[in-house]
């Protein structure tokens, strides 16, 4: 899995690729490193067609201890096919997903915390 | 948490002892049976009462031939369980199975089979029909792997539905026969996700409770027939016979493919009880898939032949399933997996109920013999994990047992009502001799559940065996050509009536009439104490052609046909405002069987019989026509049902029951009525004009109820003067 | 048109002719030749309907008595029943237990 940084605004956007069949799995630590404690970052699953059932849950357990430490995430770039599969499992809801990286990057700035924050 | 997968490793025995087939090992845990994840490793641990040596044999994701064989050593083996922790594997990416070597004298009935690799009796999940209808690989030695997979799933706070079960009405239904059909415009056809997408639709309607049909793996090439009218191959659609116990279909599942289907299953049970929904669980212990002697050997037959299976004394195989084997299941280990299997699925996948099917092999002891106090059915009963789930037996089976009334109960099952169904059909297509055991069915069959109360009572006018509603009353004869046999399976004793033309009919008075008699059979099934069951599609006159056995048929003779939903919003009201009164009547409701008094205080029995003139019921044996009056103290105030139900071909005067004090008969539903006038919404339902005679039509239903007038509005009264 | 309803023996043979309309009325008049028809203990009742226009249901109800007074083995067949009268006999639910024929047996 390779992962790419960058800063829209104060939006870390953390671009991840590769083929998550279960060949690789995610690497929740690498993903937890690059979220910025007390901040905001945006998850771009663009490159990535699947994640397997491990990966998964290591993404729930990464967003949620993000989370948890005051952190705030969104997902954007989920394929049809990501989409469904999250969806079909019950995964979907868990997560605050926008539509693209534009809107991902509005939706954390304009949040509340974000203006408590500002 | 700084590193979200560390894997914990503080304890003395997660870590390898020695090596064998070239991985690290060491003796495992026995508990719990089946492969299980456990730090480093995966434990795995299976029992035979009379294997000589076990070896786990391990696969690559669709790989044909095995990459490892690790023998058990005998420092895994406690009694007749083995179990090995193995580290080191690539668990996303394994299936696995074992080769079991029985004794050197094998005794009479042992099947042991070394040559083949046998699957895990306790497989989570199973590979090998992750997609409906893949082509299996010819001569396939291993077809059904098991398979690792995760346990752990958000339930947010998700547990069992806490209801009455009296509180209950059951909606049977096939999973991929639900959402397959193009017209039912869902994201994953014939999935459990798809199911998930028509919870609006099963809230609206009203049901409160999902019987699913088999949702264990099964292997749906299961059957060598064709079909003599397409050409095509028939399936086994319906998926009685089972090979994965502990295994959700991955082949029902739109992420099966990728092996997620526990968690898109556990996901529908978490939406379904989010709507208020139950879930049962059609089950089926009676008999597995391996057959007969000429069937696949799969698991048991390979592990413990001789416990698993009921065998004669020169060791060939019982058929009281009529399918080729019997499950022993009052076998002491027998019973033990399945009571683990059932609580398994109470816990694991918050499952509310079971329905046993072919539940009287459940009732034979080793040889055949029907038991008084059978074992598995007293520890089902007295689980503690189960004690809240709704148990429902299919009382008979098709070796001649035949239980409806007499299912050892423990107070605890309900049954299959088989006798409710027989006469409610008859008396519809106007039988003589129905009214007597009509009145008893529908005030709960105390004559079969004095001891047990009305809700051991599962009643029922048709469900997934026999003709859907609409073709009960569009066809004499079975029509099961399609399915390979010459019509010779299917029962002929369906007591249906086409009500005057056989199949499809242009011919108004015909359809009227169907319309008519489908409404009838609903109000009568929805108005009778007990538990009531209702099978899929009947609401919208879902219809098979006149196939009464329709076991094979994987296509839109079986699928649910969305579109009905707008041919038939007529009978799709009626029902569901029949599903609004049964809810709003608690009366109908109740577990006692009425007596005859006037329990309740409100001045008339809870329960009278009349015929076309009041309290004067006529029995006799050439009389269509039944009129039952129920009385009890309602939440909002006394409450009167009056319901009478003719099945003559002409119309009849009535003379209706006098209502006490200020309470008068208000019309909820005319089958002879048209449409909207047929049903009313519960609680506004028009006061009759006439509170001493009413007209009952041909072939007809009338449900009235009794309420007390509104008090008059002072207020009106002020204005007025 | 008047009713009739004309009764002969042939054999073991019972053969009801009828002609018009059987409606409530003449019913009556049905019934009782039905009853002739049946103390006469005929292997097989023959209703000949080819002139009868109309069936009432009370003129079903003197069919429904009648097979339940003869024995199972007698049948009772209709012959030359009009699209009509043998819809209204389907639609009622009675077609099972009665054998409809073009010509009366023994006719060629």
């Amino acid at each position: 899995m390779k992962l790419r940084t960058r800063t829209v605004g104060t939006v870390a956007v953390i671009s991840l690729s590769g083929e998550l069949d279960g060949r690789s799995t995610l690497d929740g630590d690498q993903v937890l490193d690059l979220i910025p404690r007390q901040g905001r970052a945006l998850l771009d699953f663009t490159d990535v067609s699947y994640l397997n059932s491990r990966s998964l849950r290591i993404l729930l357990l990464v967003y949620r201890h993000a989370q948890a430490s005051g952190s705030q995430v969104a997902l954007v770039g989920l394929s049809e096919r990501l989409r469904s599969v999250l969806l079909a499992v019950g995964f979907l809801s868990f997560f605050v997903v926008a539509a693209d990286v534009a809107t991902g990057v509005a939706l954390l700035t304009n949040s509340p915390e974000a203006s408590a924050t500002a | 948490m700084s590193r979200p997968v560390h894997v914990v490793r503080d304890r003395i025995d997660s870590f390898p002892t020695d090596e064998v087939g070239g991985f690290p090992v060491r003796p495992g845990r026995p508990f719990p049976f089946g492969a299980t994840l456990v730090p480093g490793g995966v434990n795995f641990s299976l029992f035979s009462s009379a294997a000589d040596a076990l070896s786990l044999v391990l696969f690559r994701l669709g790989e044909r031939e095995p990459f490892a064989e690790l023998p058990f050593p005998e420092s895994c083996r406690i009694g007749g369980v083995w179990a090995m922790t193995v580290f080191g594997l690539d668990y996303e990416h394994v299936e696995y199975g074992y080769r079991v070597q029985g004794p050197a004298q094998p005794r009479i009935g042992d099947r042991f089979d070394p040559s083949r690799v046998l699957t895990d009796p306790h497989a989570r999940a199973l590979s090998g029909r992750k997609v409906w209808a893949t082509p299996p690989q010819p001569d396939d030695p291993f077809p059904h792997r098991a398979r690792l997979t995760f346990d752990d799933f958000d339930w947010e706070g998700d547990t069992p539905v806490r209801c009455t079960h009296g509180d209950l009405v059951i909606y049977e239904l096939h999973v991929r026969g639900y959402t397959r059909h193009p017209a039912s415009d869902v994201t994953h056809p014939g999935t459990y996700a798809g199911l998930v997408e028509k919870i609006p639709y099963l809230k609206d309607l009203g049901v409160n409770c999902v019987e699913l049909m088999p949702v264990f793996e099964f292997d749906e090439f299961d059957n060598d027939r064709v079909n003599p009218i397409s050409g095509d191959r028939l399936m086994n659609y319906w998926g009685y016979s089972t090979l994965g116990f502990f295994a959700p279909k991955a082949g029902y599942a739109a992420t099966g493919r990728y092996g997620m289907q526990r968690d898109e299953f556990k996901n529908l049970v978490k939406e379904l009880h989010r709507a208020g929904i139950a879930v049962v669980l059609d089950v089926v212990f009676n008999h597995t898939a391996e057959g007969n002697e000429n069937g696949p050997t799969i698991h048991f037959r390979g592990l413990d032949n001789r416990t698993y299976y009921m065998l004669t004394a020169d060791g060939q195989y019982y058929n009281f399933s009529g399918t080729g084997n019997t499950l022993n299941c009052n076998h002491p280990i027998v019973r033990d997996y399945i009571l683990s299997c059932l609580r398994y699925w109470a816990s694991e996948y918050h499952v509310d109920g079971f329905r046993f099917d072919l539940a009287a092999i459940l009732d034979r002891g080793e040889d055949g013999t029907p038991l008084k106090s059978p074992p598995l059915v007293e520890a089902l009963s007295y689980d503690p994990l189960l004690r809240d789930c709704i148990l429902i037996a299919e009382a008979w089976d098709a070796g001649g047992l035949y239980q409806v009334g007499t299912f050892p109960d423990y107070q605890r099952w309900s049954e299959w009502n088989g006798r409710y169904r027989d006469v409610l059909r008859r008396f519809l297509k106007g039988d003589p001799g129905t009214v007597g055991e009509l009145a008893t069915r529908q005030v709960g069959s105390p004559d079969l559940y004095r001891h047990r109360g009305a809700h051991a009572s599962i009643n029922f006018v048709t469900c997934h065996d026999g003709f859907t509603l609409a073709d009960l009353v569009s066809y004499n004869d079975k029509h099961n050509e399609e399915n390979g046999e010459d019509n010779r399976d299917g029962t002929d004793d369906n007591s249906s009536w086409n009500c005057g033309a056989e199949g499809p009919s242009d011919d108004p008075q015909v359809r009227s009439l169907r319309l008519r008699q489908m409404k009838n059979a609903m109000a009568l099934l929805l108005t009778s104490q007990g538990i009531p069951m209702i099978c899929a599609g009947d609401e919208v006159a879902r219809t098979q052609r006149g196939n009464n056995n329709a076991y094979c048929h994987d296509g839109p003779l079986n699928w649910f046909d969305w579109s009905l939903l707008d041919e038939n919003q007529e009978l799709f009201r009626f029902v569901r405002a029949c599903l609004a009164f049964r809810a709003e009547h608690p009366q109908l409701r109740s577990s006692e069987h009425p007596c005859g008094e006037d329990r309740d205080d409100v001045g008339l029995p809870d329960v009278s019989w009349h015929g076309a003139e009041a309290w004067q019921p006529d029995w006799s044996a050439e009389n269509r026509l039944l009129a039952v009056m129920r009385s009890s103290a309602g939440p909002n105030g006394p409450d009167h049902i009056y319901l009478a139900a003719n099945a003559h071909w002409e119309p009849q005067d009535l003379s209706l029951p006098e209502l006490p004090g200020e309470c008068r008969w208000h019309r909820f539903a005319d089958t002879s009525a048209a449409a909207p006038a047929d049903v009313s919404q519960p609680g506004a339902e028009p006061i009759l004009a006439d509170q001493h005679q009413i007209t009952i039509g041909p072939r007809s239903l009338l449900i009235l109820v009794g309420r007390p007038l509104p008090a008059p509005d002072p207020t009106a009264l002020r204005s007025i003067r | 048109m008047t009713f009739t309803a004309d009764l002969c023996h042939e054999d073991r043979t019972a053969v009801l002719t009828l002609t018009g309309d059987l409606d409530t009325p003449s019913a009556q008049v049905f019934q009782d030749q039905m009853q002739r028809a049946i103390n006469g203990q005929p292997d097989r009742l023959v209703l000949d309907l080819t002139a009868l226009r109309h069936l009432t249901s009370a003129a079903v109800r003197v069919l429904v008595v009648a097979r339940q007074k003869l024995a199972d083995e007698v049948p009772i067949i209709l012959v030359g029943a009009q699209t009509g009268v043998e819809r209204t006999i389907r639609l009622i639910g009675i077609d099972r237990s009665l054998v409809f024929s073009d010509a009366r047996p023994g006719d060629r």
